[in-house]
């Protein structure tokens, strides 16, 4: 290995995404409003957002597009002279802001249009693995799953709904940032996935928000058995536009996974 | 795939299958989770009146285009489940919640003697609160029931208090968006008492247009069950023109 090899204790992740349109969106011509967006920080640390744009609002898709990058770019600016060692309350406040400035930013775009900030509609999931510690920030539906030492897997953050099934809460929301969910702890999963609300009724067991392991298992070793980095991401839409998944949704759907399985 | 592989090879001399020959779907198996429900109680007025021009008639064909369109919508076919709550001779459950596969549309008569309409609106709120209640027990999600009410008259039989109290608490489920009530008047109904009674402007049906009543409430009942949102509902208005004298 070269001298540029990041410290031991920095895993390496593997990263693949895909964001797909959902059939209701084909039918009805709306483009897929979701999105998905990562980078990695200077300390090796990945930085992954999901935004999933509201269906009923017309310029979802800028919106999530604008929550998913701002939010990452943000943390990872502010991360920039961070060493490898980063506590959970630090991890916390960057995720904060990341998101304030996703909101923001959502809002500029809303007002340099002349439009509501209604229209840009999203909810946005933030992850950030620094070495030995985990965090994120999420406002609305979906979720993100991570590993456990023990092989299986365990909801890092959960779906955030109202009393009936289509409401959720979005970035632009005015309760947005008081019901977010923030969450950082010190451990270092070695898989780590965010979704879509499109997809969690397939991947979650929604009465208990336990990930079902026999999606999650086989989609990761199969990540695990592919080039480093993953030369496409052709395979992951084929499994999210393949007919299992439409009979069962009709909405956008984004899976982001990464793995730092055997790469550390 | 390739298609020139014999389909008979023994197992033992099948070369084994590289991980990347089989599609990512095949690999891994879903959460099955029950589909979240999309109650809609229709509140039928079934005084006999509606014997005029046939139009119980046509609201019975009505309902099985309801069932029939409902079918064509393979998500929707999962997750609305529909009630029938008549008001006519009395008030009556004429169909409990059953989901459009198991919707056998009964054939309604029309021979009350006159039209409860407030114990109708309280027992389909209450059938509601009820049916919420069993989605709750049972960890089911669901969406935010629609009442449809159809009548060509007023209320009769029962005191103004009754009317009163039924308008009162229909007013505060539709502000605290425990119900979506929407009203159509066949002809002969008073619309200056329902628009007094109902929170959503009612809306007068042109002539016995029940068939695009009921397409229209399909198409509505299958945007709701695949909609997100955190605020209103947003009704399909050119759709609502079909049958709607508006």
């Amino acid at each position: 290995m070269s001298a540029a090899t990041p410290p031991e204790t920095t895993p390496k992740w593997r990263v693949l995404s895909a964001s797909v349109r959902g059939t209701s969106h084909v039918r009805t011509g709306l483009p897929c409003q979701d999105s998905v967006y990562h980078r990695f920080a200077a300390n090796g640390a990945l930085i992954a957002a999901v935004a999933d744009g509201a269906g009923s609002a017309p310029l979802s898709d800028i919106g999530s597009s604008i929550a998913a990058r701002e939010s990452v770019e943000t943390a990872r600016t502010s991360m920039l002279h961070t060493s490898a060692d980063i506590s959970e309350g630090y991890l916390k406040a960057i995720l904060r802001a990341s998101v304030q400035v996703a909101r923001s930013r959502v809002q500029e775009e809303a007002r340099t249009r002349g439009g509501s900030v209604r229209d840009f509609a999203t909810t946005l999931l933030l992850v950030i693995c620094a070495p030995g510690v985990i965090g994120a920030a999420q406002i609305g539906d979906g979720a993100v799953v991570v590993s456990d030492e023990s092989g299986g897997y365990s909801p890092f953050t959960t779906p955030q709904r109202g009393e009936y099934a289509n409401e959720t809460v979005f970035l632009v929301s005015a309760n947005a940032l008081d019901s977010m969910q923030l969450k950082a702890e010190t451990a270092s999963p070695a898989r780590v996935a965010m979704f879509s609300d499109g997809l969690q009724n397939l991947v979650l067991d929604l009465a208990t928000n336990a990930p079902h392991a026999p999606f999650f298992s086989p989609v990761f070793q199969w990540l695990e058995s592919q080039p480093d980095p993953p030369e496409s991401n052709a395979a992951l839409e084929g499994l999210l536009t393949s007919p299992r998944v439409t009979q069962r949704t009709d909405d956008d759907v984004t899976l982001l996974l990464a793995s730092a399985s055997g790469t550390v | 795939m390739t298609t020139t592989e014999p389909q008979d090879i023994p197992e033992a001399d099948a070369a084994p299958m590289l991980a990347e020959d089989i599609p990512l779907e095949d690999m891994v198996e879903f959460a099955d989770n029950p589909e979240p429900r999309c109650p809609c109680v229709l509140l039928l007025d079934t005084s006999i009146s509606m014997t005029q021009n046939n139009a119980i008639g046509a609201l019975n064909d009505g309902i099985r285009t309801f069932k029939d369109e409902l079918e064509k919508d393979t998500l929707a076919a999962l997750r609305v489940e529909i009630a029938i709550i008549t008001f006519g001779d009395g008030v009556d459950i004429a169909q409990d919640f059953v989901t459009v596969e198991r919707f056998d549309p009964p054939i309604l008569q029309a021979n009350g003697p006159s039209t409860p309409m407030s114990q109708g609106i309280e027992l389909a709120l209450d059938h509601i609160e009820s049916r919420k209640q069993r989605y709750r027990d049972s960890g089911v999600g669901y969406y935010r029931p629609w009442v449809f009410m159809i009548t060509d008259g007023e209320p009769t039989g029962e005191t103004w208090e009754m009317v009163d109290a039924a308008t009162e608490r229909l007013k505060n489920s539709e502000e605290e968006q425990r119900v979506a009530f929407f009203t159509a008047g066949v002809e002969g109904a008073n619309m200056e008492i329902l628009s007094r009674i109902v929170p959503r402007t009612p809306l007068p049906l042109k002539g016995l247009a029940f068939n695009e009543l009921f397409v229209w409430l399909s198409s509505s009942m299958s945007q709701v069950s695949s909609s997100r949102t955190d605020d209103e509902i947003k009704l399909d208005v050119d759709g609502l023109k079909g049958w709607a004298a508006i």
